[in-house]
């Protein structure tokens, strides 16, 4: 009966997951080893074709400037939103929510406007490369929008607020007593916050950093809108194999290497996140 | 709880106050650009051209925005209602279960939520093709189901192990049954993550544009999709007002809904 | 808890109305998926109310994303407008429905001068709509002189404000011509030589891109754009400070047609409607503000005066130009793309 009740409870879940990810997910893999003619017809039959047009300089240029994109969005995200919760959680209870709200208000405006928006904010002849040339900090020709740093700068943008959701969750379970009480025993506020604050929070920096990570590994508006002829990442690689080559067993192709350059990083952080919480407790 | 009197503790406070506001400025600037633009006379954002509310009345004369919008509602609705009854089933499950079963049941739920939008809009995509099933405002309800769900699993299970077992334990003790357990134990104290899981279904579904983009089909646009093609043709001042719009609507919605929650707390 | 439900109850109810005009439509219904700003609104609605039918428009952006849509099962549209380079594609796809002439009387408007001019043959599989030159967008309180050559692009002085189309045909197809070489060539090598020259040129150029150039034009984000006579056209309406040029070494043009898909539930209506595209006065109409030309020599008497005498709008008529049409490479289009992937990255 147990077992009855068991599979009753999972088997609408589990159908589901079953058949609309899991499976599909299989197929896609699967037409990585399969070959497209130039009309955009799957041929029949098997070939290592498609994965060997991974292996151009292209691809290399691509998966690097994807991985490095995404590695300084994570980590300037960190930077941010780790101050920002400490922030919030050491504000009175009311003021907590008020703040929380006001972080996630603008994640209620459509995602695509925003980056629009990034167009006007960034525009050649704007309010901010005015003022930034104004005080010499750039040069009048130098071009805020399409390019790396462009990207860089919306990807930032777009992705820190839900690095903040779980830094703040763990923030706010911190006892802050523990400041005080190392701070009694003649540590500076550096050392504890490095020896103390930091290690305790490292889980959840980890998940915060996971939660950027993973968006931006795949992302593809954000390069198409503000991103220049140079800046493509492997999410808009992807998009153009389905939607300008017609050529699925290559976007196939291309998922396998993004799905490798998220689940390794991923299935490391999450066993590592999991060593640190059998550390703690 | 936070109680800090060290003098150099405070530099920390201040520090992190610093960096919030400007962070936050840093969020609301795009924000604040767009709205300003809505009211911009000019076409072309580049200079102000004068105030207008013109492209406001554009806006409520051009149908097929609205054919969006309501698809993108209907979308929205249905699907995180699947998506929240799934969640909430397969949460219990995996709580209550510790079977092999449930172990792959878990990894099951975790994987969607490590996938890029663009790979899971190719699977759903690829599988819609292969069981020759037309694009339809069908397939986008059933594309977005399939991804809401393990956010919301992971919602109410989070809550469901904060659950203390004790309570559970005392209630059986007393005679309840299974079913009314349930419904009249854990249900009540769940309701919140139900309902938090559902509200972030119901923003995922409509906001989502890279799935359903490759999922749409014939008169089914939704309005994000619908938002990425005028912004490449048509008028994005008009885009502006909508997005002002409905950003007022939902800053009101949850100032209210916050309202409620600290009226209920109080009391 | 239970006001919860009756909310979520009330919200789910005031949403039925909805869901069932979406299940029944009951009006017959049309569905046309073209490009965007393609035709005129209103006179969508005139057919509409003449064949007391609902009309449906969908935009793609390319003729790829279309063709893409198609073979992935995106059927359930009745009209596309591909370019006259796709439709071997699709009609060896099988997925078009040939033309019944005698369902569109006002085929005998059609512009034959104008295809043959450019060796453009008669297909029974679709109807000539619309015709596109491209060349150059400028914003004349920018530029010294009016730009005469590809070459501006290769110009570092306007480096980082210059867009070039986000089309593998058209913009390989502008160095191809700048060096003098057909825009059609099969041969791998001089695509190369094409290539190189768009990857110097790139250097100087903000993106690439196929729609939002007109914003930019518009606002000065950029100073010159690779762009299309009808888009160039209708920012002109709104700034006197654009200009459109065509380019010495030659530029290209390209034939949207109307085509009608196999899975078409309605073929009358279907035809009805490219019928109703070729009344020369709904095609002035639409022409006039779409500012794309209507493939309709009699249409030509109901344009607008300035519009009658354009030369940006009839090009050909200037000797001075020259054009090229784009035509189908076959299996050569994978030099293209592979050249496309070289530039793109």
């Amino acid at each position: 009966m147990r077992r009855f009740r068991e599979w009753l409870l999972t088997l609408p879940s589990f159908g589901w997951l079953l058949f609309f990810f899991f499976i599909p997910a299989c197929i896609v893999y699967t037409f990585a080893f399969k070959q497209a003619d130039i009309t955009g017809t799957t041929l029949p039959g098997w070939s290592f074709n498609s994965i060997l047009t991974l292996f151009e300089k292209q691809t290399l240029v691509l998966a690097w400037r994807t991985v490095w994109l995404c590695g300084i969005t994570t980590l300037i995200s960190i930077f941010i939103a780790i101050p920002m919760s400490l922030h919030m959680a050491l504000s009175p209870p009311a003021l907590q929510r008020k703040l929380l709200l006001l972080i996630m208000i603008p994640l209620w405006s459509s995602f695509i406007v925003r980056i629009f928006a990034w167009k006007i904010v960034l525009h050649p002849e704007g309010f901010v490369k005015g003022a930034l040339v104004y005080f010499g900090l750039i040069e009048k020709s130098t071009p805020l929008l399409y390019n790396d740093l462009a990207i860089l700068a919306v990807m930032v943008y777009s992705y820190f607020p839900f690095a903040i959701l779980p830094l703040y969750s763990a923030a706010s379970k911190f006892d802050f007593h523990l400041f005080e009480a190392a701070m009694d025993l003649g540590a500076t506020w550096q050392r504890t916050f490095f020896t103390v604050y930091l290690p305790v929070m490292f889980p959840a920096i980890l998940t915060a950093g996971l939660m950027v990570l993973i968006p931006a590994a795949g992302a593809y508006v954000i390069p198409e809108i503000v991103g220049g002829s140079g800046s493509e990442m492997l999410g808009n690689i992807i998009a153009r194999r389905v939607l300008l080559n017609r050529n699925l067993p290559e976007a196939s192709a291309f998922s396998l290497l993004l799905s490798a350059l998220i689940f390794v990083p991923a299935v490391m952080i999450s066993r590592w996140r999991t060593s640190q919480i059998k550390r703690y407790n | 709880m936070a109680h800090l009197s060290n003098q150099e503790v405070q530099l920390v406070r201040i520090f992190s106050r610093w960096i919030f506001y400007t962070s936050l400025l840093f969020l609301y600037l795009p924000v604040v650009v767009l709205t300003v633009s809505s009211f911009n006379a000019s076409r072309f954002s580049g200079a102000w051209e004068g105030f207008s509310f013109s492209w406001y009345q554009k806006l409520f004369n051009e149908p097929t925005i609205w054919h969006a919008l309501a698809n993108s509602l209907l979308v929205a609705t249905y699907s995180s209602l699947l998506a929240t009854l799934l969640g909430l089933t397969s949460a219990l499950a995996i709580h209550t279960y510790s079977s092999r079963l449930q172990k792959f049941h878990l990894g099951l739920l975790l994987t969607p939520l490590v996938m890029p939008d663009i790979l899971m809009g190719i699977c759903l995509l690829f599988l819609f093709i292969s069981i020759s099933l037309k694009l339809s405002l069908f397939t986008v309800f059933l594309a977005h189901t399939t991804f809401s769900i393990s956010y919301v699993t992971m919602i109410i299970k989070t809550r469901l192990e904060t659950i203390d077992p004790t309570i559970l334990e005392a209630a059986r003790d007393l005679g309840a049954s299974s079913f009314s357990l349930f419904w009249k134990v854990v249900l009540p104290i769940l309701s919140p993550a139900i309902i938090a899981g559902w509200l972030l279904a119901f923003t995922l579904s409509l906001d989502d544009f890279v799935i359903t983009f490759f999922v749409v089909g014939p008169g089914a646009t939704t309005l994000p999709v619908y938002i990425y093609s005028m912004m490449k043709f048509g008028a994005p001042p008009m885009i502006n007002a909508l997005s002002t719009l409905i950003l007022l609507f939902t800053a009101l919605i949850t100032i209210v809904y916050y309202r409620i929650i600290e009226g209920k707390q109080i009391s | 808890m239970k006001r919860l439900l009756i909310a979520l109850s009330l919200f789910v109810v005031l949403l039925i109305p909805i869901a069932l005009k979406q299940l029944f439509q009951l009006k017959k219904t049309l569905y046309i998926y073209m490009w965007s700003d393609y035709i005129k609104t209103s006179l969508i609605k005139e057919f509409e109310k003449k064949y007391n039918c609902l009309v449906i428009v969908d935009t793609y952006d390319s003729n790829e994303s279309l063709l893409t849509k198609l073979q992935l099962g995106g059927a359930g549209y009745d009209i596309i407008f591909p370019s006259s380079y796709f439709l071997e594609i699709m009609a060896e796809k099988n997925l078009l429905l040939p033309i019944q002439k005698e369902k569109i009387p006002n085929l005998q408007y059609v512009d034959r001068k104008l295809l043959t001019k450019f060796f453009i043959t008669p297909t029974r599989w679709a109807v000539p709509y619309m015709v596109s030159f491209s060349g150059i967008a400028w914003r004349a309180d920018r530029l010294a002189a009016p730009p005469t050559s590809w070459s501006l692009f290769g110009n570092p002085h306007l480096k980082g404000r210059m867009t070039m189309l986000n089309d593998p045909r058209e913009t390989i197809g502008a160095a191809l011509r700048f060096l003098g070489l057909s825009a059609n060539s099969t041969n791998p090598e001089e695509i190369e030589k094409a290539r190189d020259i768009i990857l110097a040129w790139k250097a100087n150029l903000a993106k690439l891109e196929s729609e939002q150039y007109k914003n930019g034009i518009a606002s000065a984000e950029y100073l010159a754009a690779h762009a299309y006579n009808g888009d160039t056209l209708q920012l002109m309406k709104e700034s006197s400070q654009i200009d459109f040029a065509y380019p010495n070494e030659g530029s290209l043009v390209s034939f949207d047609y109307a085509a009608i898909l196999k899975t078409c539930n309605d073929s009358d209506l279907a035809h009805a409607f490219i019928n109703f595209l070729h009344d020369p006065e709904v095609a002035a109409e639409n022409t006039a503000f779409t500012m794309y030309r209507c493939i309709n020599t009699k249409s030509r008497e109901y344009l607008p005066k300035e519009l009658q005498t354009s030369t940006i709008l009839f090009p050909e008529e200037n000797p001075e130009n020259s054009f090229e049409a784009i035509r189908s490479v076959g299996p050569a289009l994978k030099e293209y793309l592979r050249a496309w992937d070289t530039i793109k990255t």
